[in-house]
């Protein structure tokens, strides 16, 4: 992290919590540099996140106003925040299990509402800080410690849902995509209406111990190769993107 | 030899060494230290500063924000 953005931490915190090589550290990296190109005033901002590891990213790494909730209510008590004091930038920062999984009702109805908000949800596919539980985004045919024989049940399309909901910006990248990624949260701040960015990051403890095996760096590598963008997931056949992720913006409404 | 482009510096007590620097860098500018920091981790070091670019993709892949890429003033 370039020095000049050491402003928008809380140095003294540091290191962060997170597992060697996981990639919501990536993620944090993305969101202070698009807020920072932005110009935005750290001061007028309010971060809130759940439980998880997802949820660590803003709390207690930014130097400001954050709210650290109950699991799987982020989004609920960023509505709260942002009908109280609507001047405020509210941007809920979390982790699949908490925003699509224990709090995908929250997140629905707050995507049906078309609330100001911009929400970040650290996708990993799993439950990693609490041992590694089967969650609402595991690919299927994946194993995890309650899945040992791989995963049955097919994975929430997050990105459809919270379009279907009624979210008026939607966009989905993984973390290896940095730059598309900061320029997508810059455009999410940016929007006025909810905006619902899915980030897919990489679990090398819980998940890739699971599944692959190799390094962090090989997680990252196999995650491009999953993921396809829009533009040339227009250009071929269901049977090719059965194993595919597509990436890019959805909704730019 | 050309004159640098970067400077890179390295934050030790924050790198967890997770190699990802390492392996995303085309011109192998960085490396691992022989070492074993307090923490048990191995950190990155500095090898060959002379070949570096200055893309920052280590600085914008580093998942512990360990990394400060400074562009020599020319």
């Amino acid at each position: 992290m370039s020095k000049h953005l050491y402003k928008y931490l809380r140095t003294e915190v540091f290191p962060t919590p997170f597992c060697s090589g996981c990639g919501h550290g990536i993620l944090m990296g993305a969101i202070l540099r698009a807020i920072d190109e932005l110009g935005y005033d750290m001061d007028g901002m309010l971060f809130v996140s759940g439980i998880g590891c997802g949820a660590w990213i803003p709390s207690p790494h930014f130097a400001a106003d954050t709210l650290h909730v109950t699991h799987g209510r982020p989004v609920a008590f960023a509505t709260g925040a942002k009908l109280f004091k609507p001047s405020l930038k509210v941007v809920v920062i979390s982790g699949d299990g908490d925003i699509a999984s224990i709090g995908g009702n929250h997140l629905i109805h707050a995507a049906r509402r078309d609330i100001d908000l911009t929400i970040i949800c650290a996708n990993n596919g799993i439950y990693g800080m609490t041992g590694g539980q089967v969650a609402a985004s595991t690919p299927l045919g994946m194993r995890t410690s309650t899945t040992p024989d791989g995963n049955r049940e097919r994975p929430f399309d997050l990105c459809k849902l919270v379009e279907a909901a009624g979210g008026t910006y939607v966009s989905r990248y993984s973390v290896h995509q940095v730059k598309p990624l900061i320029r997508s949260i810059q455009r999410g701040l940016e929007h006025t209406g909810l905006s619902f960015i899915e980030v897919l990051s990489p679990c090398p403890t819980q998940f890739g111990r699971r599944n692959v095996s190799g390094t962090a760096f090989e997680m990252l590598q196999t995650l491009k190769e999953d993921c396809v963008s829009r533009q040339k997931a227009e250009t071929m056949g269901s049977e090719e993107l059965k194993y595919k992720i597509v990436t890019g913006e959805f909704v730019t409404s | 030899m050309r004159s640098l482009v970067a400077h890179i510096e390295i934050n030790q007590a924050w790198c967890k060494g997770c190699q990802i620097c390492v392996e995303i860098c085309s011109r192998g500018v960085l490396g691992y230290a022989t070492d074993v920091s307090d923490k048990g981790f191995r950190p990155i070091i500095v090898e060959k500063i002379e070949d570096c670019t200055g893309c920052i993709m280590c600085e914008l892949m580093c998942p512990d924000l360990a990394i400060t890429v400074e562009k020599v003033e020319k």
